[in-house]
């Protein structure tokens, strides 16, 4: 088991690990030669994230056999968050100096070295999730947070529904109800293949889901009437992905 | 083992009262139990993770489970809030809320369907709930637990609440269930003696079913007393009189005080001492002074001690009620409370010494061998005992005990059966209370007839002094109480120099006590205290004679009110006929 890779912008890797560790306290990153990839359901099993991170994403990459890094994402999370500012430079490196450790250089000039303690994870492939979505849009990532905001209040159930001209967030309940609409004109695209298309989300997830402006100011969604929701932040074009999946809200 | 046949015999539990059923059910389970797991079980029957003295506990409130409820059905915490309040039962909430949702989680998009839920799932996942720290605990734990319920069937979901919440009432008490255990793994009762002696041992349950069910009964008398591990404490039963307690005890006994504190049983081994609680709950956190008590005064390298912990005031040596030792079990300000009210820990018992299991030991022995590993000093003493042998010795023993502050005296066989019983109330120890009480509802106003040197912080000044009140048909004083409480600096200050002019060499001739002072005082100064209490008193001389022979009474936990009373002369404190009347008005009757 070992691997080298480097990152010259070490924020773009402490936004991602920010984005996972949302959704699991506990993950492994599976290092292979092909690249770096995660793919964790939490413990409610409502939602998933899967990340994949392309060799070429890197700086520098080297990797002969694959492994898995068992990680607290919250610690490690932590851990760089410290460390990392603007302008920095991060490499990651497996075997470290100490057994049981990940080493991690975070360098501008002087260098800081973590060595942060792995931990073993009962590791089983998840499927994939086969998902024929009927609503397709792409979409500011700001404009989604603002919705989910301005509408939970009012309940815990948000309500997504396209139509071939628009796309509103909704909630409902006895104390009132809001409603946020975005047009075709507001939206960098719309594709919707039947008249409606309706399904409903936690807020709790949504808002976590949401909030990764700094991975990227644009998201796709993609879903279909009460069917999963996907939210995908586009790292660099068919290199590196970031994907969430929400399982819908269904009512009786 | 699926979760949902344990929520069904929880289901069945729960509508039965007759322990014998409750039994033949638990004998039922257990046999069907996996072993390795029986543990599990055990604990989840218990609404529990593991034995008291652990310490591991869910600490999830109502809030919470609300919202992992909520995050798994998608209902608003706001409707869940009203349902609770409807049918004020957690557990008929989630059965209700379980019973009307359909699954929404990812695996059924995956073409996966739901595993059922397994005891050690459950069991495991509410571990980690526990065990779960840090600044994203609370969502984790949130996120564990509506993970359980997305599994859960609605039968399951009632149980899994009421166990989260520590609201699991089976009523299946620790004897039930080791008669289950006997009969389940050694088909006979004769068994059930030495199942309850593993557990009064080791004080888990959930391992001594492990043992009996992987390896048999004979491998349960393999189990010894343990360092760290606490032992059920030996409990007296109660007699009302005297007469009876001797009659028990077979015309003598050992008379110990017993002390109005806290019951600690205190572990051992090197430098490194932990304290339990009566309960068996791990307190070593409330008494650092008591930790290093044990480990200067317990002279044996391992040992297993049992004290009662007393608060004593730090100023006057006297010993506090109960109530002051309280401010000690809290989590805040175990310093300042120490400080306020250090622990005197009187020894009474030792389990176990540097390897012998003195258990099994008679009384007198292990009462001897206390004797030689306590080193006594201030703050570690061995409970006041004596051997009487008659009914007049152990009622005067008992009333100086209840004068000194203490409720009363435990008996305790001398024969050579006396072992310590753990976990068993027997008659091998006998309680002696007071069925009787007078509580003190008004101040009276004393004479000062002499003092005390005082030590410590009153190092220079008084630490107590004797009071007396006024029998006027033999116009004498006649003492009532030592009083050392309720004096702020100020008093303490003045007192030597306001008492001076009075101070003579000898007690006075017109004051009675049986109690030798440092300094006597010519009686002049008229203060006023009030008590807990008055007393029935073999050492004052109040009212000798008048309740009981031979004794006086006597004002319990006294303390000075703050007020000198200095318009009134000696002959207008309270009379001996007042103190009668008023201990005659007050006699209620308790326990």
């Amino acid at each position: 088991m070992s691997f080298r890779f480097a990152l010259s912008s070490a924020n773009v890797f402490l936004n991602i690990v920010a984005a996972i560790k949302e959704i699991v306290d506990e993950a492994a990153f599976k290092i292979s030669p092909e690249g770096v990839s995660l793919r964790a359901i939490d413990e409610t099993k409502m939602a998933m994230v899967d990340l994949m991170l392309q060799n070429h994403f890197f700086d520098e990459f080297e990797c002969t056999e694959e492994s898995l890094i068992g990680l607290n994402m919250s610690e490690f999370h932590k851990v760089l968050k410290n460390s990392i500012k603007r302008g920095r430079q991060l490499t990651v490196n497996l075997p470290s100096s100490e057994a049981g450790m990940l080493t991690i250089h975070i360098t501008n000039g002087a260098r800081i070295t973590h060595n942060v303690p792995l931990i073993g994870i009962e590791y089983s492939e998840l499927p994939t999730l086969k998902l024929e979505t009927t609503a397709r849009l792409v979409v500011e990532t700001d404009s989604m947070k603002e919705a989910v905001e301005a509408v939970s209040r009012y309940h815990d159930n948000i309500i997504f529904t396209a139509t071939p001209d628009e796309f509103t967030v909704e909630a409902r309940s006895e104390r009132g109800s809001a409603k946020y609409t975005l047009t075709q004109m507001e939206l960098i695209n719309l594709e919707v293949d039947e008249d409606l298309v309706r399904s409903a989300y936690s807020a709790e997830y949504l808002k976590k889901i949401f909030k990764h402006k700094k991975l990227s100011p644009t998201i796709f969604l993609e879903f279909s009437s009460d069917g999963p929701l996907r939210v995908k932040y586009p790292l660099e074009e068919g290199v590196a992905e970031l994907n969430y999946y929400l399982a819908p809200r269904l009512y009786e | 083992m699926r979760f949902s046949e344990l929520a069904e015999v929880m289901e069945k539990l729960e509508e039965i009262t007759g322990r014998i059923e409750m039994t033949n059910i638990l004998v039922k389970l257990f046999l069907e139990t996996p072993p390795e797991i029986i543990d599990k079980v055990i604990y989840l029957l218990q609404g529990k993770l593991a034995p008291e003295y652990k310490g591991i506990e869910l600490g999830i409130a109502e809030k919470m489970l609300i919202r992992s409820l909520s995050l798994s059905s998608g209902v608003p915490a706001k409707r869940l809030e009203e349902l609770y309040k409807k049918y004020g039962d957690m557990g008929d909430v989630a059965y209700k809320i379980i019973s009307s949702r359909r699954a929404a989680t990812l695996l059924a998009f995956m073409g996966k369907t739901e595993e059922e839920l397994s005891v050690e799932e459950v069991y495991n996942t509410l571990m980690k709930v526990a065990k779960a720290t840090g600044p994203d605990s609370q969502s984790v734990k949130i996120r564990l637990i509506a993970g359980l319920f997305n599994k859960a069937s609605p039968l399951e979901a009632k149980y899994l609440a009421r166990i989260i919440l520590g609201a699991l009432r089976l009523g299946v008490a620790d004897m039930t269930i080791l008669d289950a255990l006997a009969i389940a793994f050694a088909k006979t009762k004769d068994a059930r003696p030495i199942v309850e002696r593993a557990y009064n041992l080791t004080s888990d349950l959930g391992e001594i079913a492990r043992i009996i069910a992987e390896k048999g009964v004979s491998a349960l008398k393999e189990v010894r007393i343990q360092v760290g591990r606490p032992v059920r404490p030996m409990l007296a039963e109660r007699l009302p009189t005297p007469e009876e307690i001797l009659r028990k005890l077979g015309g003598v006994c050992a008379a110990e005080y017993k002390y109005d504190g806290e019951r600690i049983q205190a572990h051992k081994k090197g430098d490194h001492v932990v304290l339990f609680s009566r309960k068996l709950e791990e307190i070593s956190g409330h008494y650092p002074d008591a930790i290093e008590i044990v480990r200067r005064h317990v002279l044996a390298k391992e040992a297993i001690v049992e004290a009662e912990g007393v608060a004593v005031d730090p100023d006057t040596g006297e010993m506090l009620p109960f109530q002051e030792l309280m401010h000690r079990r809290r989590k805040y300000g175990v310093k300042e409370a120490m400080e306020k009210y250090p622990v005197t820990l009187f020894f009474f018992d030792v389990l176990y010494v540097d390897g012998v299991d003195m258990t099994l030991k008679p009384y007198p022995e292990r009462r001897a061998m206390l004797e030689k590993i306590i080193r006594v000093g201030d703050r570690a003493r061995l409970a006041t005992q004596k051997i009487v042998k008659s009914v007049e010795e152990l009622e005067e023993f008992f009333e100086l005990a209840i004068s000194e502050g203490c409720e009363g005296l435990v008996c305790k066989s001398l024969s050579g059966n006396a072992i310590y019983q753990a976990g068993v109330r027997g008659f091998l120890w006998i309680k002696f209370k007071r069925s009787y009480q007078s509580k003190m509802i008004e101040p009276i106003d004393v004479v000062i007839v002499g003092a005390f040197h005082g030590r410590g912080r009153r190092a220079g000044t008084y630490g107590g002094l004797l009071v007396a009140v006024y029998d006027k048909e033999a116009d004498m004083f006649r003492t009532v109480c030592k009083v050392g409480s309720g004096f702020k600096d100020d008093d303490l200050a003045k007192l030597p120099k306001m008492l001076e002019p009075y101070r003579i060499p000898h007690k006075h001739p017109r004051v009675d006590s049986k109690m030798e002072a440092d300094v006597w005082f010519v009686p002049h100064f008229v203060i006023e205290i009030i008590g807990d209490e008055i007393t029935v008193s073999p050492i004052h001389t109040a009212a000798m004679g008048r309740i009981k022979p031979g004794a006086g009474l006597a004002i319990r936990f006294p303390r000075f009110t703050g007020k000198y009373r200095e318009d009134k002369g000696p002959e207008d404190a309270t009379t001996v006929e007042e103190l009668v009347e008023m201990y005659k008005a007050q006699l209620k009757k308790i326990g």
